[in-house]
């Protein structure tokens, strides 16, 4: 779990970390926290919730589940924007938006997760992610992407991918007239 | 009806005194120029605009259940639009006529073309508000002047175009992708406040929306056949006979857009009668749109996958059962499935229910007013809608008037397509298997996580481990968090456990 205080202090900036506007007047936060509420229901406390790593993460793979990747994707970017720290976010969006193969999105993503986290171990795999993308690639490397060791998804506990995978594959050969 | 309008600026003006100022305006339209008639008609929306505001902020902002009175100003409304519609479409008529007219009629082509299409997306729009259905030459007529505006090379000249007091810079063609925009997601189940919300948002984009003439390579695409007057905009497919493409993706961006302006704290666009509405019905919007973009980007796997589909007539009789427990008792049983009759005894419900509209994502019922009362908000409903085939899985998600004081729309948002209904099992507190009724709805993802099931609310507890057993599989899982739910039903998700 996070160990960091609940609520970061005010940002002093008027930008984001993906260079966006910030709501510095207290309105605008309001209108913003307010939107936050709205979207995510499971967040009534949103500036307390977007900072914890863990249930973001839970969070978003549900939505990605659910089949909501846009949703998740701004979840990510919500709690990115929020607290800039979170590098299990980071990879995460990084690879939500490989896979939804947005290739300016995605090269603006991991030029901003350099300049957060220098030299960090996984930006060989998303420098790979954004030239597989790009078509420019020369290693090849597995199809989910990363294979160096740095990228770490977070791992969800008691999921069976083979189990559900065969119970979806039952559940449609069962289904009358389809 | 013959209620006074709010007071105005203009002062006290009764309904009937602009109903007859439009009357007037029709006898005197035929001496008119055309260009004059298209100044004279553009005055009369303007007038129309101004002292009809209060009253349709109030309707726009009201609950779903309206009052009498309410219908009728709506009803009125909505004729209005119509009528001025109407005498807009002659106005067309009269200035492309003839290729030789007078040099003054040409340059009045294209703000008569764009009024036209402008009255023709308020007329959409405001149909669906007061419940009725819009007028079957309209969609023909939008595409007939389009084409007209196309052949005159007049569908790109910017206009000035007033919307909801503000002026913007719109042209033929931009006002036709509003018009058609707003035809296709009215006919899904979204209230009259969020409607305007979503009209107020395509205002904004109009600038950035633009038809092509090729689809785009590789992304989802929307078509539209101008020939073709039953059909307005709809995932393309190869050999749909489409002229005009509209892509996916600069929608999407659009609504990205859309979304950023709530995180810096701007309730989008920042005009409009919407901009009083609560947050959560923005976000109500945004989710529409999300799952109406989802489905258009996979229409054509699920075209390709789900072959012939047979063609439902409209006012067809449909067989519909309410809440979980009559669903599971009857919409799956084998004697009833050759058989669109039958349903609603559990409720009460005596008449015979008609599907009146259906899109990919929701279907709207006919219901009699007296039976309508029974079904409430986040009911359970499940709707057979070909004989033979499994029942459609929905919610029920509005209700208002229609037309008719005895008859009312039902609105329903569909679940699944293709339910499965299962015996189960569940253990209980005390560890033992009990059996439990339950209906698995595939999701779209492969991966089996996006599947969920139906259960009671009483069978439903987080975590609890249950079994079925598909074919010759049986199969444990773990029901997890609620995705939605209602008076008596859970839909949630569920984790594989055991595969054997």
């Amino acid at each position: 779990m996070n160990s960091k205080p609940p609520v970061r202090p005010p940002s002093r900036s008027k930008l984001s970390v993906f260079g966006t506007p910030w709501p510095l007047e207290p309105p605008l936060l309001r209108i913003r926290l307010r939107y936050v509420t709205a979207r995510f229901l499971q967040m009534p406390e949103p500036r307390m919730s977007l900072r914890n790593t863990d249930e973001i993460v839970s969070w978003a793979q549900q939505m990605v589940d659910d089949g909501l990747p846009r949703s998740a994707n701004e979840l990510l970017r919500l709690a990115i924007e929020e607290d800039p720290d979170q590098r299990a976010l980071w990879l995460f969006l990084i690879e939500c938006t490989f896979r939804d193969e947005n290739t300016t999105e995605l090269a603006e993503l991991v030029q901003a997760f350099k300049l957060q986290f220098p030299g960090d171990a996984a930006t060989a795999d998303a420098e790979w992610m954004e030239q597989a993308l790009a078509r420019t690639a020369t290693q090849p490397r597995d199809a989910d992407g990363a294979s160096s060791g740095a990228w770490r998804r977070p791992a969800f506990a008691a999921r069976d991918d083979r189990a559900q995978r065969a119970m979806h594959a039952a559940l449609l050969q069962a289904v009358p007239g389809r | 009806m013959n209620s006074p309008l709010r007071p105005t600026s203009a002062g006290l003006v009764t309904r009937d005194e602009i109903t007859g100022k439009h009357r007037t305006l029709e006898h005197n339209l035929t001496g008119y120029k055309p260009a004059e008639a298209v100044n004279a008609l553009t005055q009369a929306l303007r007038y129309f605009d101004d002292q009809s505001r209060v009253d349709r902020e109030q309707l726009i902002k009201s609950n779903q259940t309206r009052t009498r009175e309410e219908q009728a100003t709506c009803n009125w409304i909505a004729e209005r639009y119509g009528h001025l519609l109407r005498l807009s479409r002659e106005t067309v008529s009269r200035n492309f006529s003839d290729a030789t007219a007078a040099a003054d009629t040409q340059p009045a082509r294209a703000p008569s073309a764009a009024l036209a299409i402008l009255l023709s997306g308020h007329a959409i729009k405001w149909c669906r508000y007061a419940g009725t259905r819009t007028d079957p030459a309209t969609r023909e007529w939008l595409h007939q002047i389009f084409r007209t505006a196309l052949s005159f090379s007049v569908d790109a000249a910017v206009i000035p175009v007033r919307i909801e007091d503000r002026m913007f810079d719109a042209t033929v063609e931009t006002l036709y992708v509003r018009a058609l925009l707003l035809d296709r997601f009215s006919s899904g189940n979204l209230s009259p406040r969020r409607l305007e919300i979503l009209d107020n948002w395509l205002v904004a984009w109009m600038g950035a929306l633009w038809l092509t003439r090729e689809p785009a390579l590789r992304e989802p695409t929307l078509g539209i056949n101008t020939t073709a007057p039953q059909r307005g905009l709809t995932p393309h497919a190869p050999g749909d006979g489409a002229q005009l493409f509209l892509g996916l993706r600069p929608l999407q961006r659009q609504l990205d857009r859309t979304i950023r302006e709530f995180h810096h704290g701007n309730i989008f666009p920042g005009w409009g009668i919407s901009i009083s509405v609560p947050i959560e019905e923005h976000v109500a919007v945004i989710d529409f749109l999300e799952r109406e973009f989802t489905l258009i980007d996979i229409a054509n796997t699920q075209r390709a996958a789900r072959g012939k589909r047979l063609a439902i007539a409209a006012n067809s009789i449909v067989g519909v059962f309410f809440g979980f427990d009559e669903i599971c008792s009857m919409a799956f049983s084998a004697d009833r499935l050759h058989s669109l009759a039958g349903g609603g005894a559990e409720l009460g419900i005596r008449n015979a229910i008609h599907l009146i509209d259906i899109s990919e994502g929701g279907l709207g019922l006919e219901m009699v007013t007296e039976d309508a009362r029974r079904v409430n908000v986040n009911d359970l409903i499940a709707v057979r809608l070909e004989k033979g085939r499994p029942c459609v899985i929905g919610v029920v998600v509005r209700k208002s008037p229609l037309y008719s004081p005895t008859a009312s729309l039902v609105g329903v948002r569909v679940l699944s397509r293709n339910p499965l209904h299962a015996d189960m099992e569940r253990v209980d507190e005390s560890n033992t298997w009990q059996p439990a009724k339950g209906i698995l709805l595939a999701g779209a993802a492969s991966n089996g996580f996006a599947d969920s099931v139906l259960v009671s609310d009483k069978t439903y507890v987080a975590n609890a481990l249950m079994a079925v057993t598909l074919g010759s599989q049986a199969f444990e899982f773990r029901l997890r968090r609620v995705r939605q739910q209602g008076t008596g039903w859970r839909m949630a998700a569920y984790d594989a456990v055991v595969a054997s």
